[in-house]
């Protein structure tokens, strides 16, 4: 124990350094650091360059399939909606109408196309209205208004 | 070469050739801190080569207000207390003391040659919270002034001598009581 203690208090033996490093160790530090500081510069190639603009393109390319693809396979995409291409027939077969409406059309376009061009003005209001069996008074307001 | 001179060399563009002056000079030292401070060779090379990694980024910003040397030491010391404040977190998960562990590893470390009495004081150092063991450390073995150990550190002349006072007697103590078992 006196041993012990002695050591410790005249700090000789103990302050001796106890470990040791593999051979070599220090000397080799500087090429280790050095390494860790200056990375081995890559080899540049044409492919290492366009690499990442690559990339870049396929997953554009991916999305816009994954897009294009949803919206065809469940049919909500539609060539054919411009109003401009639809042939004659192709309206026919949208708008539902019919054989009387049609006839109707058909007999009396010159009446529906002066209908309008007609631009109402109070007189046919005022008519309108006596026709429709309004007060004196509602009439003369409107009138007089 | 001393330190002016290499931040001379440094300043100059001569960046590469200063560091590996700097490395030359001091790396040895500064293992041996850390080596203390850890205890395993592994560790104490992972250290110092984050350390000489950080010192390279930082010396442009280097102004000079305190000697290269203890800038070095603190750099070296703070790496060395976190490495052990995330081992101390891992080792929370273990049933073995650390003191325990750093005996068990020792005796098993071909680079480790000390007697039972040198043992026996690793086994105490251990034992020493980590920033009392940088001090006690810096002191003991590095045999440093309290007012570079007081640069290194950023604690008070005053308080080092305390916490010093405190981790010397533990580590006697701990040794005592060894002795003890051992007789």
């Amino acid at each position: 124990m006196d041993k012990i203690y002695n050591n410790i208090q005249h700090e000789t033996e103990l302050k001796s350094n106890p470990f040791s490093v593999p051979q070599s160790y220090f000397e080799e530090m500087e090429n280790v650091l050095h390494s860790r500081i200056n990375p081995e510069v890559r080899k540049t190639t044409l492919l290492s360059i366009l690499k990442p603009a690559l990339g870049l393109l396929c997953s554009f390319a991916f999305i816009f399939g994954i897009g294009y693809g949803t919206l065809y396979f469940t049919n909500t995409l539609s060539t054919d909606s411009a109003p401009d291409t639809l042939s004659e027939n192709a309206l026919y077969d949208k708008i539902t109408i019919t054989q009387n409406q049609l006839n109707y059309l058909l007999t009396n376009m010159e009446s529906i196309e002066a209908s309008l061009d007609y631009t109402v003005d109070n007189e046919d209001i005022i008519d309108y209205l006596y026709h429709d069996e309004i007060t004196n008074e509602a009439l003369a307001y409107y009138y007089w208004e | 070469m001393n330190d002016q001179e290499i931040l001379d060399l440094y300043k100059k563009g001569e960046r590469q050739q200063a560091f590996n002056i700097l490395v030359r000079t001091y790396s040895e030292r500064m293992y041996w801190h850390a080596r203390q401070m850890v205890f395993d060779h592994d560790d104490a090379n992972d250290i110092i080569q984050n350390s000489f990694i950080k010192v390279w980024e930082a010396l442009p910003n280097f102004r000079g207000d305190s000697k290269l040397y203890t800038w070095l030491y603190r750099i070296v010391a703070n790496e060395s207390l976190t490495f052990l404040k995330k081992r101390r977190t891992r080792s929370l998960l273990s049933f073995e003391s650390y003191s325990q562990t750093v005996e068990n590893k020792l005796i098993a470390d071909p680079l480790f040659n000390g007697n039972k009495i040198q043992l026996a004081l690793q086994k105490a150092i251990a034992t020493l919270p980590p920033k009392q063991r940088n001090v006690f450390i810096l002191k003991y073995f590095q045999e440093l002034k309290y007012e570079e150990i007081s640069e290194i550190t950023g604690i008070s002349v005053g308080s080092l001598k305390a916490s010093y006072h405190h981790a010397f007697e533990k580590v006697k103590n701990f040794i005592l009581q060894i002795d003890r078992y051992s007789d």
